[in-house]
């Protein structure tokens, strides 16, 4: 684990287009706030001699349409662009962190009122709103910039809403609750310090659309009677065609500042998901080489799976480093480890399945007595639902919510298998009834959100499983279960195993499942292999500190990884 | 599914009176007497109070509103302050103008953002990729007219490919009309391209991570059959910003129209808002938030139909 | 509408009324009856024969509209005499009638449309042209189809005519540019670019641009009544260099309310108020105003152009303006209401118009006439009531005289009005029309 020491505002300022961006925003308040200072005239004063003027030692940008100094309205305009800004922000601010926290956190009737009006408010173009209140109230700016922040108010709430949710399940609020601390402080100080830095992020993003809002508003005509960026447009626009850099000066103006608060957006958002990744568990990585790990135990043409020497590496590091293991045909094989240890990237890099960012390398991954290492992607992909069969870890993650359970156990039965429809569905049924799933027309049908995760545990087993691969690879099969349900599919999958002589790779952190099920075991940490042997020598005399303390951990009551992981990721 | 159906409807009609009562009252609030406006200062009492009892004004508010109310539900939005022309007319003469733009312009967005989204999805950090990042970060940052003018300037007056102004109605010649909506609903969708594009790419990537779109690979489906379930699984996401999509160029229509001179319902908003003339800017919001609500509707439906949780729920 | 109607009375290019539909006319010794020989064979578009009695249907519907009302008003009676004649009673001698007939007010629609009320949707008349509904989209294009056959046929030489309602001057200059349009009223800043394309450039002073005094009498604001705050005020506007600055040279500097180069305009008069702030001021202090005095005015878009110009120029004179924004209808309902505004007005190529509209009768602009607190304008303005033709020049060169003097009214400069046309075809302004009849737009 490398915990970053350095607060995301260091970050931040070592981002080049952002600390760019922020300079630049602050450049632009400094020039509004002393605007009055550093005009060198009037923005009203009308010299009728520099109208139309081009850029001159006395007027470096040249005179508008009126005979009035460029920069000077320019260095004006900025106050009342930023002023408007800060206004819609402000109001959007109020409107929608408040409401958006408390739906959050206080869910049901408040939360579907609020959202229905923010969804409400979203589905009503602001732009005709704005003029029937200009209409009103004529040319009050505040008024107008009060109400382009009432129409940024749902990207606020949205966000608000979902960190409240996401926040209400900690532990800390749990604890405050409990301490006797009322609604009011909890929603005022935990939650309020939750979502601070996503509403900054998403400030940058409504000042940068409420300025461009503003000037579309001045360009039509409503607006200020002040000097503004818009209203200079407009000049601009008229003239245009005779004298393009009376437009092009307010243009530059607001593009640029529109773009430094987007880049300050964006930078700031990179900055705040890269430290909260961080902050989370992680696979170790090392950057030193180490010397290859682990053992082979089986004869080659005996062997279903065979790995040697496998590495695979992510950009700031290994994490799996020189891991060499075998199972041989019918054996099921146990992988145990501490989340970080590699074990599931390891099974990844067999399945060919890491994603896009990793490289491996590996002296010899044979499958099925198969070298696979130098086969096209291709043909590696065409070992997958035939050779190689997969249970993942989360049931309900692991099924497409948009199609039914039969179209997602017959479709690879059909696109991979060739079998034609009704056969196709025929061995689904089958196959459902197979894994103990008692109604299997109703499951057919039914969507993945329909039925439970047990039940949908058994359809990703049957899913594997239909295709009699003769290496069965499953990432924590039971984790996410109930647990009578965890020993039930674990029972099923020994049931398959010697019904269909596959060779089963478990990936597990449970020394309990392993020695439930499996014939030997290879235990990782940091990406390397400390120890492997057979099940009942290794539970008997563990000969790493190690796998004593896995052992132990899983003999005592803790809470399951399913809960630490929940409380870890929210 | 009918439920579902029933209940979108339900809070679509909702959601338009809700929306239609707050302008009313917003409007008859911000302007107070319109009659010293519409009169003159030097107007005598006795002129105004016969004009507001021309107008009506001299009544309850809520006795105005039903009166309205109940004649805007048969399409009847009364008469212009200003020229005492029925309003209806007015604006239905106009929306075929703002609808061939925006939809065409939101068709475009859905199209081109599609590929471009997808495209850029499916390999983040690639040319592309940074590429719609850049544009993006661009095109948030030029005012919307900026477009319409280096549009007109290169393509209306350099080439001299499409007319620079005007409208033609497809019922005079449907070739003058694809050429007179050209140009500005390009202006229109750029920006809204960008958007759609940049939406659906993270919608893309957010569902290509997901743990079934990796077991579905290690099931053995091709690249081609799995493309299809994330799609499937990102378009709820992408209908929902196209929907957003089609709001905001319905507002932004108003500055395009102004500079392409398009005789839409854009220019008649702002016109009527420079004048203060009340009742066509109702009739133009209830317009308006029809068209939105009917496109929410059919959105629903979509949705519905892509995604069954929402059924459900 | 000079495409689809023929009006009575035409103007010609010196803005002289001459025969249309009216082929000859007559004023009785008195003045007070004016006799019409109308063109016989004419026909609307609708089959309808133009006669007598559809003029007369005419001339009593535009005797109550309430733009065209204005220029009838001093008719009493209109009444047919036989099949080809018309005549017009009047309650008093109008020597501008004939010219506002001319300026677009006598228009000929075939009775049956009139009284059914379709015109504003489906005009009717007999003129060269007639609206082809395929080539038209409400509110953005109108084509016009030349008639085979016409009175006067040979004055319109093209075949076909469309016309692009475009409000916005960017926008119509880049119709003109993508070559949408061929004629278009400009924006004379834009004549380097007109040149620059090889255009046609017409201009022609069509309004006065300054402040208007609506309180001679200093009723609602004190320093207005007195000649000398005026009189400042007239010097203390530079206005040659706000004609630059705003209007981009396309003017004359003046003071007076008579076109430039019209009958009526006194060139010597144009120098009476050169700018000279020391003099205004002076004039203020004389006339107890050494610090100035508050005032408010009316401020609308069209008029935001002059509003820097104004407020600096007397705030100079230490006159401080509060401004009144309000929406461009409400300004010339509003305006009236405040002792001096802005105002841009149009100038009229007759002078007994200009007396009319800009001097003795009540609009929104002149809101009280009060000539008769002047003894010096209401004795010239009642000689030219009764004056014969050949003394009336001389009059009006008087009244002219004096209403400078007065500094009735505080003129910048007169505006033109500039045409763009491409090459082949010729604009001739004539001013007191806002746009030339099609008559004025000829190949050349």
């Amino acid at each position: 684990m490398t915990a970053p020491n350095r607060g995301p505002l260091a970050r931040f300022l070592r981002k080049p287009l952002g600390l760019g961006a922020l300079i630049v925003l602050l450049a632009v308040l400094l020039l509004a706030v002393f605007a009055p200072l550093l005009s060198p005239y009037d923005p009203g004063f009308v010299d009728y001699t520099i109208t139309h003027a081009p850029p001159s030692a006395a007027h470096p940008l040249g005179g508008d349409s009126a005979g009035r100094d460029i920069l000077s309205r320019l260095l004006y305009g900025a106050g009342s662009t930023l002023y408007g800004a800060v206004a819609a922000c402000l109001t959007g601010v109020l409107l929608g962190v408040p409401s958006g926290v408390a739906a959050g956190y206080l869910g049901g009737r408040t939360d579907r009122i609020c959202s229905w009006i923010s969804d409400g408010l979203q589905s009503v173009p602001g732009m005709v709103v704005l003029l029937i209140v200009a209409a009103g109230t004529g040319v009050n700016f505040t008024v107008i910039m009060v109400t382009v922040g009432v129409f940024t108010a749902p990207g606020y709430y949205r966000i608000a809403r979902a960190r409240a949710q996401a926040v209400r399940g900690e532990p800390y609020i749990d604890a405050a609750i409990v301490a006797g601390i009322g609604t009011p402080r909890i929603l005022g100080t935990h939650l309020l310090r939750a979502v601070r830095a996503p509403v900054i992020i998403q400030s940058a993003l409504a000042a940068g659309l409420s300025m461009a809002m503003q000037a579309g508003l001045q360009f039509i005509g409503i607006g200020t009677t002040e000097p503004s960026w818009g209203e200079m447009m407009n000049d601009g626009f008229r003239t245009m065609l005779s004298y393009p850099l009376i437009l092009l000066w307010p243009s530059l103006a607001l593009g640029i500042t529109i773009a430094a608060v987007a880049f300050l957006g964006s930078t700031l958002a990179d900055v705040v998901n890269a430290y909260t990744r961080e902050g989370e568990p992680r696979s170790g990585t090392v950057t030193v080489p180490r010397e290859p790990s682990g053992t082979l135990r089986h004869a080659e043409q005996d062997c279903a799976l065979r790995v040697r020497n496998l590495r695979v590496g992510y950009p700031d590091g290994w994490v799996v480093d020189g891991v060499t293991l075998d199972a041989a045909r019918g054996e099921v094989l146990g992988i145990v480890g501490e989340s970080g240890s590699g074990k599931s990237q390891t099974v990844f890099s067999v399945l060919d399945l890491l994603p896009t960012a990793a490289r491996t390398s590996a002296d010899s991954i044979r499958i099925g007595g198969r070298e696979v290492l130098g086969l096209a992607s291709g043909a590696r992909q065409a070992l997958l639902g035939t050779e190689i069969g997969y249970v993942p870890q989360e049931p309900m993650t692991n099924l497409d919510p948009c199609y039914t359970i039969g179209y997602q156990l017959t479709e690879p039965l059909r696109a991979v298998h060739g079998l034609p429809k009704a056969e196709a569905r025929q061995r689904a049924r089958a196959m459902l009834g197979r894994v103990g799933i008692p109604d299997p027309d109703r499951v057919l049908a039914a969507y993945p959100h329909q039925i439970s995760g047990g039940m949908a545990q058994r359809v990703l087993i049957a899913g594997a499983v239909a295709a009699t691969p003769g290496l069965l690879i499953a990432d924590e099969p039971t984790t996410a279960l109930d647990v009578t349900v965890q020993a039930e599919v674990l029972e099923l999958l020994r049931e398959l195993r010697a019904e269909y002589g596959m060779t089963l790779v478990i990936v597990t952190h449970d020394f309990g499942v392993v020695a439930d099920i499996c014939d030997r075991v290879v235990v990782m940490k940091d990406g390397a292999i400390v120890e492997c042997g057979d099940v009942r020598d290794t539970f008997r005399s563990p000969a790493d500190p190690y796998t004593a303390r896995l052992i132990a951990a899983s003999l005592d009551d803790t809470p399951g990884r399913a809960e630490l992981d929940a409380a870890v990721r929210s | 599914m009918l439920t579902f159906i029933v209940r979108r409807l339900v809070s679509g009609i909702v959601l338009l009176l809700v929306v239609t009562c707050g302008s009313f009252f917003l409007a008859h609030l911000a302007i107070g007497d319109p009659t010293p406006g519409l009169l003159g200062n030097s107007a005598k009492p006795a002129q105004r109070q016969a004009l507001r009892e021309k107008l009506g004004l001299d009544r309850p508010l809520l006795v105005q509103f039903w009166d309205w109310f109940s004649h805007a539900v048969r399409g009847d939005f009364g008469t212009s302050w200003r020229n005492f022309q029925p309003i209806s007319e007015q604006i239905g003469l106009r929306v075929p103008v703002t609808l061939s733009v925006v939809l065409t312009a939101t068709l475009l967005a859905a199209l081109l953002g599609l590929v471009i989204g997808v495209a850029s999805g499916r390999r983040p950090g690639g040319i592309l990729d940074r590429c719609l990042k850049f544009a993006s970060v661009v095109l948030f940052a030029l005012p919307g007219f900026w477009v319409s003018l280096v549009l007109i300037m290169w393509f209306a007056i350099q080439l001299r490919w499409f007319p620079a102004v005007g409208y033609v109605s497809p019922d005079e010649s449907v070739l003058g009309w694809l050429r007179s909506i050209t140009l500005p609903s390009i202006a229109l969708a750029l920006s809204a391209i960008v958007m759609v594009a940049e939406q659906l790419r993270n919608g893309f990537f957010e569902v290509a991570n997901q743990d079934f779109v990796r077991t579905l690979r290690a099931r053995g489906l091709s690249t081609r059959r799995i493309t299809v379930h994330v799609l499937r699984n990102a378009s709820p996401a992408a209908l929902t910003v196209l929907a957003l999509t089609f709001v905001g160029l319905l507002g932004g229509a108003i500055v395009v129209e102004l500079v392409f001179n398009l005789p839409g319902i854009g220019t008649l908003t702002q016109s009527a808002s420079q004048i203060g003339d009340i009742p066509i800017l109702l009739g133009l919001t209830v317009v308006t938030i029809v068209f939105v609500v009917i496109v929410n509707f059919l959105l629903d439906l979509v949705l519905g139909w892509v995604n069954p949780k929402v059924r459900d729920q | 509408m000079s495409a689809v109607y023929d009006p009575l009375v035409a103007l010609d290019k010196n803005a002289r009324p001459i025969p249309a539909l009216a082929k000859s006319w007559k004023y009785s010794a008195d003045h007070r009856e004016l006799t019409m020989h109308l063109r016989v064979g004419v026909r609307f578009s609708d089959g309808e024969p133009f006669d007598a009695a559809a003029a007369v249907a005419n001339l009593r519907h535009l005797k109550t509209g309430t733009r065209s009302g204005e220029v009838y008003r001093a008719v009493e009676s209109i009444t047919a005499a036989g099949a080809d004649t018309v005549i017009l009673g009047l309650r008093k001698r109008d020597d501008a009638l004939l010219y506002f007939m001319g300026l677009g007010r006598s228009w000929m629609a075939a009775p049956a449309a009139i009284r059914a009320g379709t015109l504003a949707g489906k005009p009717v008349g007999s003129g060269p042209y007639t609206l082809d509904t395929a080539g038209t989209t409400s509110g953005s294009q109108y084509t016009f189809g030349k008639k085979r056959r016409h009175w006067d046929s040979g004055r319109y030489p093209f075949a076909t005519v469309r016309l692009f309602p475009i409000t916005d001057q960017t926008a119509s200059l880049n119709a003109m540019l993508s070559g949408q349009l061929d004629v278009n009223y400009a924006n004379p800043m834009n004549i380097p670019q007109a040149r620059q394309n090889g255009w046609n450039i017409a201009s022609k002073v069509a309004t006065s641009v300054g402040i208007q005094f609506a309180d001679h009498t200093g009723k609602r604001l004190k320093p207005l009544g007195d000649i000398r705050v005026r009189q400042a005020i007239c010097y203390a506007f530079d206005g040659s260099a706000i004609l630059r600055a705003v209007a981009s040279g396309a003017g004359t500097v003046s003071d007076q309310l008579f076109p430039v180069g019209e009958p009526g305009y006194e060139p010597g008069l144009d120098r009476r108020y050169a700018h000279d702030l020391a003099r205004a001021r002076q004039l203020m202090a004389e006339a107890g105003y050494p610090q100035g005095f508050p005032v408010t005015m009316p401020m609308s878009q069209p008029y935001q152009q002059l509003q820097p110009a104004a407020e600096q120029t007397l705030g100079q004179l230490g006159i401080r303006v509060s401004w009144q924004n309000m929406s461009q209808p409400d300004y010339q309902k509003n305006a009236p209401t405040y002792p001096m505004f802005l105002a841009v007005l149009a100038l009229d190529a007759n002078p007994a118009a200009t007396v009319v509209n800009r001097i003795t009768s009540r609009s929104w602009y002149n809101p009280d006439p009060s000539v008769n607190a002047f003894p010096e304008l209401s004795r010239i303005l009642g000689e030219l009531g009764t004056a014969a033709g050949d003394r009336r020049p001389e009059l009006i060169r008087r009244l002219d005289t004096a209403l400078v003097g007065l500094a009735w009214q505080n003129v910048w400069y007169q505006a033109d009005n500039t045409y763009f046309s491409v090459r082949g075809i010729k604009v001739t302004p004539i001013t007191g029309m806002m746009f030339p009849t099609l008559r004025f737009i000829q190949r050349g």
